[in-house]
Order: C-alpha cells, then sequence, then structure tokens
C-alpha cells in the first residue's frame, strides 16, 4: 500500500505540474492581503478583492465550463465535531453569482458540464448555470461519463443527469473513478471494473485488488501482503498487460510522452505508455528511487552516488553533479527534449540553479537561486529565475525578506522580463501575474499589462 | 568698518554652513538596506531617489517593506540597516531585546486617523464621544451631533487593516464598535472615500481614513475632513499633536552601527533640516526641530 499511495502521490505531483493547457478566460490570484480575486485573461476584473475570502477556480485543468466556489465567510456549516466551514457559492467567469451560498462545492465534471455540491446533508449537482440537477441522501457521489456512480445506504447506484438512478446490484463501501471505469471492491471481496453506468466490465480474480489507474491502465496486487506483492498493469476492460510480477510500476500521466516505468530486482523496464512495447531498460541499485523530470529524460538515484540521467529508451545520457536535481516538468509542455532547469544544493541553505540542454551542458553564464520552469512548446521554453539575498544566521543563510526578485528567461537564458519583478506567477506561457514596484497586475511575456491596480490599498501598517 | 563687516560676514558664513547638513550620497550597491511600513514607502522612494541620484521608477523597483513588525524583526535579525517605520508590535521590540540588539528610534513625522464626510453634510466637527458613539452604533442620525434629520450611514475597514487596527486602539479603545455589512465595508481606502464622496450617498455617509492618503494620494472633491473636539487634521495640528488622532513615524537603525556607516549616516540625516525638508517635499507632516 506506501508503494502505491507513494506512487500516487508522485502522480498527483506530477499531474499538478504539467497539466492540459486549456486556454482559460480568468485566472485567480491575490496581492500582499490574501485576499482573492478574479482576472480575466485580456485584463477585465470579474471579481475584485475584498467581495470574496475564498474563490477556487473549479475548472482546475482540462475542458469544460470555466465555474468557481465564492464563499463570503459570513455564511458557515459545522459539522458533528462543530468544526465550521465556509459554505460557498457557484460563479460563472463574468462575474455572475449563480446560486445563494449555501453549498460545499466539490467537483467540476467535464462529461455531465456539472459540480458536484453537498448541502443540508444531501449531495447532488448543479449544472453551469447553477440549476440544481438532483439531490438525495448520498454518501458519496461522482462524476463519470455524463452521468454519476454514488453510494447509497451501502449500494452503488448510477444516476443519469437528470438523477434518475438505476442500482447496479453492488454493495460496497466506496468505489473511485478514473476517466470512463469506476473501481469497486464489493463486501463480497470481490474487486470489479465498471463502466459508466456501473456494469461490470471485468472482474479480479480474489484476493487481487487496484492500487491506482492513470491514463488507460490500472495498477493491480494483491495475492498475499499488499506491502510486497508484487503489482502489475490491467487495461480499462480488465485484460493484464504487464504481469503481476513487478515491484513497483510508474504512469506519469501528466508528463507527455512518458513511458511506463516498471520496477524489478536489478532496475527498471521501460514501456511506452500507448503501445506497450518494451522500449528499453535501466539499471538501478537496491534502494534506488527513479524520477521523471519530463523532457524524454528520466534519473535514478542509486544509494551511493549522484543521479544517472537516461532518456526514454533506456540510453544513458550522463551523471549529475552530487546534490543535484533536474526540472523539465513545465507547467504546459509539448513533452519534447528540453533545455531544463538544474537545481545545485550547495548545503547550509544555500542553492545555485542554471539552465542545462538535454545532454546536461550548460546554457548561458547566468546563475539563480531558483528556476521554475513555465512551459516548453516547439522548442521554445519560459524559466520564472529567482534571486534574493541572504544574511548569515546561526549557521545557515537566512533568507532577507522583501529582496526576493524574479525574471522571465527563454531556453537560451536572454532574459524577456528583467529582474524586476517581487513576485511572479504564470498562469499560461504568455499570461503572469506580477507584482512590481508598487503595482500587482497581469501581463503576457513581453512586459505588456492587461490589467494593473496599486499594491497598496492603504498606505497603513 | 570693513574688517568689522567681514568677520560679521565670516562669522555668517561659519554659523551657516554649520548648520546646513550636506545630503549624502551613495550608488545603489553601497545603499543601506531600507526596510519599514507601508505608509512609509513614498518617503523611502524619495530618499532612495536624493540620495543615489536614481529615477522614481528605479526607486519603487529596488525599494521593498515588509511592513512594520516584520521590518524590526528583519532589523534585529541583521536582514535591514534602516527602517522607516510605524511603532511596532511590542513582541518585536521584545524580539529585538532577546536577541541583545539595542535599537535607537527616532520621531521623523506623524500621521493621523481622520474622519470623512460628504461636502454637503453640514456637520463640521465631532467630539471624540460622539465619534465613538457613531462607531458604536448608539447614535444614528446626524441631528444628535448637529447636523440634518438624516441617518447616519457608517463606513468602516475590512478587520486586518491598518486603519481598522488604528481605529479600534486610538479612537474606540474598550467600546466595541458596530458591526457592519459587507456594503459598509469597502475592501479598499479609495473605495471608502468613493463611497463618502457619492452623490448617492448626498449627506448621509462618515468614513475614515489615514490623512496622509486623504490629504495626499486620493484627495477627492466632494469629501470634507471633520475636525475632533474642534481640532481640524492638518500638518500643524499633526505634527503639535494638537489633533488627537496621531500616530509617529520613526527612524530606527541598530545602536551599533558604525558611524561612517550608510544607514547612520541616512539615519542622523533626516533629523537635519534637510532631512526635513525631504520628508515635507515627499508629502508628510514636518516635526518641530527638538
Amino acid at each position: 500500500m506506501r508503494k502505491v499511495t507513494a506512487a500516487c502521490l508522485l502522480l498527483l505531483a506530477l499531474c499538478l505540474g504539467a497539466r492540459a493547457e486549456a486556454e482559460k478566460e480568468a485566472y485567480v490570484v491575490s496581492t500582499d492581503d490574501g485576499m482573492p480575486m478574479v482576472v480575466g485573461r485580456d485584463g477585465a476584473l470579474i471579481y475584485p478583492g475584498g467581495q470574496f475570502t475564498s474563490i477556487y477556480d473549479l475548472l482546475y485543468a482540462g475542458e469544460g465550463t470555466q465555474l468557481f466556489a465564492v464563499s463570503d465567510g459570513k455564511h458557515t456549516v459545522a459539522d458533528e465535531y462543530g468544526y465550521e466551514s465556509a459554505l460557498e457559492a457557484l460563479a460563472d467567469a463574468n462575474g455572475n453569482i449563480l446560486t445563494d451560498m449555501r453549498y460545499s462545492l466539490w467537483t467540476y465534471c467535464t462529461g455531465s458540464d456539472s459540480v458536484i455540491f453537498a448541502r443540508d446533508g444531501l449531495m447532488g449537482a448543479l449544472d453551469a448555470q447553477g440549476n440544481e440537477l438532483f439531490s438525495g441522501p448520498y454518501e458519496q457521489l461522482t462524476g463519470i461519463g455524463g452521468g454519476f456512480l454514488a453510494m447509497k445506504g451501502g449500494e452503488l447506484v448510477a444516476i443519469d443527469r437528470a438523477g434518475t438512478e438505476a442500482d447496479t446490484g453492488i454493495a460496497c463501501e466506496g468505489f473511485f473513478v478514473s476517466g470512463n471505469r469506476a473501481c469497486a471492491t464489493g463486501v463480497d471481496g470481490v474487486t470489479r471494473i465498471l463502466d459508466e453506468r456501473g456494469a461490470t466490465v471485468a472482474q479480479l480474480a480474489e484476493g487481487q485488488n487496484i492500487g491506482y489507474s492513470t491514463g488507460p491502465y490500472f495498477v493491480v496486487y494483491g495475492q498475499g501482503d499488499a506491502f510486497l506483492s508484487p503489482v502489475g498493469l490491467l487495461d480499462r476492460d480488465g485484460r493484464e498487460v504487464l504481469p503481476m510480477v513487478y515491484s513497483s510500476i510508474s504512469l506519469y500521466e501528466g508528463i507527455p510522452g512518458a513511458p511506463i516505468v516498471a520496477e524489478a530486482a536489478g532496475g527498471a523496464a521501460l514501456f511506452d505508455a500507448v503501445t506497450l512495447e518494451n522500449t528499453g531498460f535501466i539499471p538501478m541499485q537496491e534502494n534506488a528511487w527513479i524520477s521523471s523530470p519530463g523532457g524524454n529524460r528520466l534519473v535514478v538515484f542509486n544509494p551511493d552516488g549522484a543521479g544517472q540521467v537516461y532518456d526514454y529508451q533506456g540510453n544513458f545520457i550522463g551523471t549529475l553533479a552530487e546534490g543535484a536535481s533536474l526540472y523539465g516538468n513545465a507547467m504546459f509542455s509539448d513533452g519534447k527534449e528540453a533545455v531544463f532547469g538544474l537545481y545545485q544544493y550547495n548545503g547550509g541553505g544555500e542553492s545555485t540553479c542554471y539552465l542545462v540542454d538535454a545532454q546536461l551542458n550548460r546554457v548561458g553564464e547566468e546563475a539563480y537561486r531558483q528556476i521554475s520552469f513555465v512551459s516548453w512548446q516547439a522548442g521554445q521554453g519560459r524559466y520564472i529565475v529567482t534571486n534574493y539575498d541572504t544574511v548569515p544566521m546561526d549557521g545557515y543563510e537566512a533568507y532577507v525578506p522583501g529582496s526576493m526578485r524574479n525574471a522571465l528567461i527563454d531556453e537560451a537564458g536572454n532574459a524577456l522580463l528583467p529582474m524586476e519583478y517581487e513576485s511572479m506567477t504564470a498562469l499560461a506561457p504568455d499570461r503572469y501575474w506580477v507584482k512590481r514596484a508598487d503595482e500587482w497586475g497581469l501581463i503576457d511575456d513581453a512586459g505588456h499589462w492587461y490589467y494593473r491596480q496599486s499594491a497598496y490599498t492603504e498606505l497603513m501598517d | 568698518m570693513i574688517k568689522r563687516c567681514c568677520a560679521i560676514f565670516v562669522s555668517a558664513m561659519l554659523l551657516f554652513g554649520c548648520a546646513l547638513a550636506e545630503v549624502p550620497h551613495h550608488s545603489p550597491e553601497d545603499y543601506p538596506r531600507v526596510d519599514g511600513s507601508t505608509a512609509t514607502l513614498p518617503l523611502s522612494y524619495a530618499l532612495m531617489q536624493q540620495v543615489c541620484g536614481v529615477s522614481g521608477e528605479e526607486a519603487k523597483i529596488a525599494i521593498t517593506h515588509t511592513k512594520t513588525t516584520q521590518s524590526f524583526y528583519a532589523l534585529a535579525d541583521g536582514a535591514a540597516d534602516l527602517l522607516l517605520v510605524y511603532a511596532p508590535e511590542a513582541s518585536a521590540l521584545e524580539y529585538a531585546k532577546d536577541q541583545g540588539v539595542e535599537l535607537l528610534m527616532q520621531p521623523i513625522t506623524r500621521d493621523a486617523l481622520v474622519f470623512l464626510v460628504n461636502a454637503d453634510n453640514p456637520v463640521t466637527s465631532l467630539s471624540q464621544e460622539e465619534a465613538v458613539g457613531i462607531y458604536a452604533g448608539e447614535i444614528t442620525n446626524w441631528s444628535e451631533v448637529g447636523g440634518e434629520d438624516r441617518p447616519i450611514v457608517a463606513y468602516q475597514r475590512v478587520e486586518d487593516s491598518g486603519s481598522q487596527v488604528m481605529m479600534r486602539a486610538q479612537v474606540m479603545k474598550d467600546v466595541e464598535m458596530m458591526d457592519a455589512p459587507t456594503e459598509l465595508r469597502p475592501s479598499e481606502m479609495g473605495e471608502l472615500i468613493d463611497c463618502v464622496a457619492s452623490y448617492k450617498n448626498t449627506a448621509n455617509a462618515i468614513g475614515y481614513s489615514v490623512y496622509y492618503y486623504a490629504h495626499n494620494m486620493y484627495a477627492q472633491d466632494g469629501v470634507r475632513l471633520l475636525a475632533i473636539d474642534g481640532v481640524s487634521p492638518s500638518n500643524e495640528t499633526i505634527a503639535s499633536g494638537e489633533y488627537p488622532y496621531c500616530q509617529d513615524v520613526y527612524a530606527v537603525i541598530r545602536a551599533d552601527e558604525p558611524e561612517d556607516s550608510p544607514a547612520r549616516i541616512l539615519f542622523n540625516y533626516l533629523q537635519t533640516e534637510e532631512g526635513r525638508d525631504l520628508i515635507e517635499a515627499a508629502g508628510y507632516v514636518r516635526l518641530a526641530e527638538e
């Protein structure tokens, strides 16, 4: 379980790092006072700071209607333990508040263009205009395809967009959804792969269980101790595509082009994530671990040495310096070989970062405290680079507050935006939320301002 | 006669020369790490412009103030060299003391909390008790304070704003402020001033702000600053302390700062006549020479 949990967490982190490049209409941002606001891509102020105490973009990634969960902090609900949480309203990207502030809003479902909510002990779904599609006494409700699956009184039910329920005949304690499939382990101990209507597509052998799913596959384990049992890979219909002989399987769904990495004694076998063709093998020592910085590169960290860099076919590229890490997982990436950010830890809280090409050769002369890889598209890169001052304190270098400055550079190290920005957050390859001098605002990678406001709502404090 | 005139002239020049302070000059690279309150940023920019000869834009890019209390921690830790700042929370001074860092604090200017009303409101002054009564919700009509028979629409600021903190500490003290609905709590100070000035509200509205902002940054037609106990807020009444709701602004350095360090030089400079000229030119209240 720890292996699959670790793999799940790694996968989650990677997915958060590299996401689908759906262009958004608006962005949730904030300034020094921490109050959220929403600014349109073209610079329109949609929800000003101070209107709400919290704003969440429900369309985190992928395609669909951009909707927000907003709260003013004044409408709350207490749970059974007396813990109060804020109630929310649904809002759109045009400045319209679509509902009363009476919901806990959970997730946006692309297939049904709806939002899952909880209200007054019920769960249900709202359409993109804020109308309740249905609600009921469900313990769990998740979108799948154009409809939903839910737990009701220990039974798994399928619900269509109009709220019509269909009993699946499966009694279980819960389920999870991945794409157009769901997995549930029934009270009978049988693990099933289900389609969008809750019909069984495949049934795993007794004792087998699904660790997690990603892309078109499920990682399956079983037959014995969950911590030690080997894992394998099933497709969406439950057919075995990799046998249960591996100690771990990693699928880097958020990284375009990354292979499936299946570890066993002595190393990791690489498989094409689409064709499942075995593309290579990387030797690994015991207790080594492997990561994918994207851009056709894998890094193996053996216990006795520095990182060894390989491509997705298992060809050796080079060795990193002691204490160095490779960053290639851009927020917006086409997955091709890139110019990476290399992070070098020097001890005592000190670090150095610079660009390296796909062969690990240094690019340019400049070095920075931090590098954040924003985008790699068609051979062009965008990187936010950061410098700041430190002072010696208690044997380490302490950050000097207020000294941080950011710049935007390209893959050759050329400055696109100078080292003048106190804050810089990438929202899209061509949109950045920044603080410069005494202004916050939205700019593009040429420095053109689309929205700007004084950094100081009042000259106090 | 000529000798006497020369002697008088030379004496006058010597005296004049002693009174004049030379404006310090430093390169941007040698400029001390200046930190402080958000309220003193315009002064900080003006100081760097004068001392380093950089543009206002360059000064704004170079300087960051991490706010009052945080800047004191930075000074105590050696991450800042000179503060332009309000008095901090007591915990910050205790921290400096615990670190064995002695501080030198010198008032260089003063700000104030001011009350604003619509220019059509005939009320020109409130007593301190009346100001408290309005914001405690006990006085609800302008006729109770010498005005017309109109309900009082009392704007507040959001709770974490500096002016709200100042309002509670200096004006309300132990008296509870009434709750205000969201529409009467503009998130931005400029927005509050707009609301008070708005013709929609005619003469019903009252709000509060800080003198520097209301007087310099966001002076609005249609808004008047109220006198308190008959004392109108002005550079003079704030400098003298006659206006009641005042707050000092300080220059602060570590006491062990060398005499020839840029931080010490600027600290001393801000207390000279020329330093006070700079402070006044930046829009702040000029304190009298001690």
